[in-house]
C-alpha cells in the first residue's frame, strides 16, 4: 500500500490535498478567510484551530467545494477540484459533518451504507460489495455492535463514531472532520480522537480536523493551521505553531501551556487565563520558590565569560556560589545554590544547558 | 422479519383486492362473471353484454385509475417528505395541488374538453412549482424552509384564483361541476381519461423509483448529501418535477384528494422503517390499495356517490391516529 502511494507521489509530486491562496467572503470587503495556504499528505493529521467565528467550518466547506472559494483553488493530488467529478472526489475524501440528526432516523447500518453512495452508479442500489465495505467501516470505527439500532436511540458519542464509519465506508484517503469531539464527554472525546489517530497511523489515511481544543491538536496532530481574528493564518508543524504566543493571538486571551509527563508520554495542558488570573498566578509563582543546586562544569574556557554573565543576570536569586578551577584538565567547576520560582530555575538551567562546552545539572529540593 | 411478512401480505392484497373491487358495486357481480368478462376464451359461453360493459368500460378503468392515483399520491408524498426532510410535507407543500386545481377549474369554466382540462391542470401545477422554485432561490440556492414558505404562499395565491373562477362561474351548471370536481371524485373515469392521465403518473413514479436510494441522502443536510456524492440540485429538480407531474395529473383527473400523500408514506415508514429503498415501493403499493378501498367504498356504500376526499379524510385521520398509537409514533 505505502509503496503504491510513494510511487504515485513521485510521479506527480503533488500533495494529497493542497489549498493555494484561498479567499472567502460573503460580502466584498468583509473577508472571512484570507489567503489560506496549506497542504496535507498521508498519514498526517492537520488540525484547524481558531476562535468562534474565525471561519473554521467555512474553511472546511470551501476546501471541499461545498462553498466556492472567491479566489484560490483546492487541489486533490495536483488536480483542481473543479475538474474532478463529484463521485471521484467524494470517494477519496470522506466528510464527517457536525453531528445532527435528520428528521427521519435511519438504522446505523443503513446510515453507514449511505457512505458508499459515491461508489454507486446513478439509479443503482448498493450491492453485496457495498454492504461488505460498510460492515468493514463499522468495524474500523468500532460501531459494529450498534448495527441494527436506530441513530436516534444511540448516544452522541456513538453517533459521531457512526458518522466516521459512514465516511470510512467510501474508502477515502482523506478524512475531514468538523469538530468531531465537541459536545462529547471526556471518555467519548478520547475515543473519537484515538479512533481518528489510529486510523491515520494504521491505515495510512490523512485527516483534517476542526477543533476547539488546542490540547487535542497537540495530542493527535502533526500539523496545525491557526486562524487568527485578523483573518490571517499560521500554518506549520503542530509543535511549532501551537505556542503560547500564537494561541494568545488566536483566542485573544492569555494562555499558559503546562507541559508534563505521565509514564513515558509527554502531555501538554493549556490554561486560558484572564488578566486578573494572570496577575494572581504570577504573584503565586513568585511567592512559591524552591531551592536548587546547579552543578556546572565548564569544559571550554571560552564559555566561562558567558556563564558568568548569565549567572550575574540571576544574581538576585542566587544565595550561594562556589567556583573551582581544575587546571590540570583545563576545566572549571561551579556550584550555584538558588532560591527562586520554579520557572526561573528551569529557565536558568535550560539556558546553561544550551551553552556549548558546558555541562549543567540541577538538583531540586523537595520543598 | 416482521417487515418481510408484511411485504408478502401487501403483494397478495395487490392481486386479490382489484378483483374484489371489480365484483363490488351497486350491481354486484360474481367472480365467475368478472372473469368471463375479463378473459372470455376461458369460458364456453361469453358473459352477457351488460356484464362485459360494466366490467371493461366502467369498473376496470376506475379500479385502475384509483390504484394509479393512490400509488402516485403516495409516492409523491414520500418523495416530498424525503426531499424536504420534513415529515409534514405533502404534495400540497409546493402548492402543486392547488395550482393544478386552478388550471382544471379554469378549463371547466372555459368549457374545454376533458383532455384540455387536464392539460390546463398540468400546466398550472407546473407553473406553481416554477413559482415556488423561483421564490425560494436566494443566492443561488434554496433552503428547505424557504421552499415550504414559498409553497404556502403559492398555494394561497392559487386557491384565491380558484375562488375567482368559482365567482365567475355560471351558478346553474359550471359552478356545481367545479365544486363537485374539487371535492375529489373518480366518477368521471373513462378509458380515454385513463389513457391520457396515466403516462405522467407512471413516468413520475418511475423517476422517483429511480432516485429512491439517493432520497435517503437527500433527507440529510444539503452539504452532507453533497459530500455523499449526490448531485443535490439535479436530484431535487428531477424529483420535484416528477412529484409535481404526478400530483397535477391526479388532480386533473380526480380533483383534490387529500390525506393520501401524508398518510401513506408514514404508514410505510411505520411498517418498514425509514429507508426509502423500502418506503418508495411500499408507498406505491399501500397508496394503490388505500385509494382502491376508498373508491370502492365511495361508489358502493350508498346509492349516490360520496366524494373520495371526504372518505380519505374520514378514514385516513382515524387510521393515522390508530397507527401512531399502535407503533408508538413514527418508526424513528
Amino acid at each position: 500500500m505505502s509503496g503504491e502511494i510513494a510511487a504515485e507521489r513521485s510521479a506527480s509530486d503533488s500533495h494529497l490535498l493542497e489549498v493555494r491562496g484561498g479567499w472567502f467572503y460573503y460580502d466584498e470587503g468583509a473577508d472571512i478567510l484570507r489567503d489560506i495556504n496549506f497542504c496535507i499528505d498521508e498519514p498526517d493529521i492537520l488540525c484547524v484551530l481558531g476562535a468562534n467565528g474565525a471561519g473554521k467550518t467555512t474553511l472546511l466547506k470551501c476546501m471541499l467545494g461545498l462553498r466556492k472559494w472567491k479566489r484560490g483553488t483546492t487541489f486533490l493530488r495536483g488536480r483542481g477540484i473543479k475538474h474532478i467529478a463529484a463521485r471521484d472526489f467524494w470517494s477519496s475524501v470522506g466528510y464527517v459533518p457536525q453531528a445532527r440528526l435528520s428528521s427521519f432516523a435511519y438504522r446505523v447500518d443503513e446510515m453507514v451504507l449511505l457512505g458508499r453512495n459515491p461508489h454507486i452508479r446513478a439509479g443503482a442500489m448498493p450491492g453485496e460489495k457495498d454492504i461488505k465495505a460498510a460492515r468493514e467501516a463499522m468495524e474500523l470505527a468500532g460501531v459494529s455492535a450498534l448495527s441494527g439500532k436506530l441513530c436516534s436511540r444511540i448516544s452522541g458519542g456513538e453517533y459521531q463514531l457512526v458518522l466516521i464509519a459512514r465516511a470510512l465506508a467510501a474508502e477515502p484517503r482523506l478524512l475531514v472532520l468538523d469538530e468531531p469531539e465537541s459536545n462529547l464527554d471526556f471518555k467519548n472525546q478520547k475515543k473519537v480522537l484515538s479512533t481518528i489517530s489510529s486510523l491515520c497511523k494504521e491505515r495510512g489515511l490523512a485527516a483534517i480536523v476542526n477543533t476547539h481544543y488546542p490540547e487535542h491538536a497537540m495530542d493527535i496532530a502533526q500539523k496545525a493551521l491557526l486562524l487568527m481574528p485578523d483573518r490571517s493564518s499560521v500554518c506549520g508543524s503542530a509543535s511549532c505553531v501551537l505556542n503560547e504566543e500564537n494561541l494568545k493571538r488566536a483566542f485573544e486571551i492569555d494562555i499558559h501551556i503546562h507541559r508534563f509527563r505521565v509514564g513515558r508520554r509527554d502531555y501538554a495542558s493549556i490554561l486560558p487565563m484572564d488578566k486578573n488570573e494572570c496577575v494572581q498566578t504570577e504573584r503565586l509563582m513568585k511567592m512559591e520558590t524552591r531551592i536548587a543546586q546547579i552543578g556546572i562544569i565548564i569544559e571550554d574556557t571560552e564559555a566561562a565569560d558567558k556563564i558568568n554573565k548569565l549567572l550575574h543576570e540571576y544574581s538576585r536569586f542566587i544565595i550561594a556560589r562556589m567556583g573551582m578551577p581544575y587546571r590540570e584538565r583545563n576545566i572549571s567547576i561551579i556550584s550555584v545554590i538558588i532560591d527562586a520560582p520554579n520557572e526561573v530555575i528551569s529557565a536558568l538551567s535550560g539556558k546553561l544547558g544550551m551553552c556549548p562546552g558546558v555541562s549543567a545539572k540541577t538538583v531540586y529540593s523537595k520543598i | 422479519m416482521k417487515g418481510r411478512s408484511a411485504a408478502v401480505l401487501l403483494l397478495a392484497a395487490l392481486i386479490i383486492s382489484p378483483a374484489a373491487a371489480l365484483m363490488a358495486g351497486r350491481f354486484p357481480l360474481s367472480a365467475h362473471e368478472v372473469l368471463s368478462a375479463l378473459y372470455p376464451p376461458l369460458f364456453s359461453e361469453p358473459a352477457p353484454q351488460m356484464v362485459t360493459n360494466i366490467v371493461l368500460n366502467i369498473r376496470l378503468p376506475r379500479v385502475l385509475l384509483a390504484m394509479l392515483a393512490g400509488a402516485g399520491l403516495g409516492v409523491a408524498g414520500g418523495a416530498f417528505q424525503a426531499l424536504f426532510s420534513n415529515p409534514l410535507a405533502t404534495p400540497d407543500t409546493l402548492g402543486v395541488a392547488t395550482g393544478a386545481s386552478f388550471g382544471a377549474a379554469l378549463g371547466i369554466l372555459l368549457g374545454l374538453p376533458s383532455a384540455g382540462v387536464q392539460l390546463c391542470a398540468l400546466a398550472s401545477g407546473l407553473l406553481a412549482v416554477a413559482i415556488v422554485l423561483f421564490v425560494s432561490r436566494i443566492r443561488g440556492s434554496s433552503s428547505v424552509i424557504m421552499m415550504i414558505l414559498a409553497g404556502m404562499v403559492t398555494s394561497a395565491l392559487f386557491s384565491a384564483l380558484v375562488s375567482l373562477v368559482k365567482f365567475a362561474a355560471d351558478p346553474q351548471d359550471v359552478l356545481p361541476a367545479v365544486t363537485f370536481w374539487l371535492m375529489g371524485s373518480l366518477s368521471g373515469t373513462t378509458r380515454e381519461s385513463l389513457l391520457f392521465g396515466s403516462p405522467l403518473i407512471i413516468a413520475g413514479t418511475a423517476v422517483i423509483w429511480f432516485y429512491r436510494w439517493r432520497l435517503n441522502a437527500m433527507t440529510l443536510s444539503d452539504d452532507e448529501a453533497q459530500s455523499l456524492g449526490v448531485d443535490v440540485k439535479k436530484t431535487r429538480f428531477f424529483v420535484v418535477v416528477a412529484a409535481a407531474a404526478i400530483t397535477a395529473s391526479v388532480v386533473s383527473m380526480c380533483g383534490l384528494i387529500g390525506w393520501v400523500g401524508l398518510l401513506i408514506p408514514h404508514a410505510s415508514r411505520m411498517l418498514f422503517g425509514n429507508d426509502n429503498r423500502r418506503v418508495i415501493p411500499s408507498s406505491i403499493v399501500l397508496g394503490a390499495l388505500f385509494m382502491l378501498a376508498i373508491d370502492t367504498a365511495a361508489r358502493s356504500a350508498t346509492a349516490s356517490e360520496i366524494p373520495s376526499s371526504i372518505l380519505t379524510a374520514m378514514i385516513g385521520a382515524p387510521f393515522f391516529i390508530f397507527l401512531l398509537r399502535r407503533t408508538g409514533g413514527i418508526k424513528a
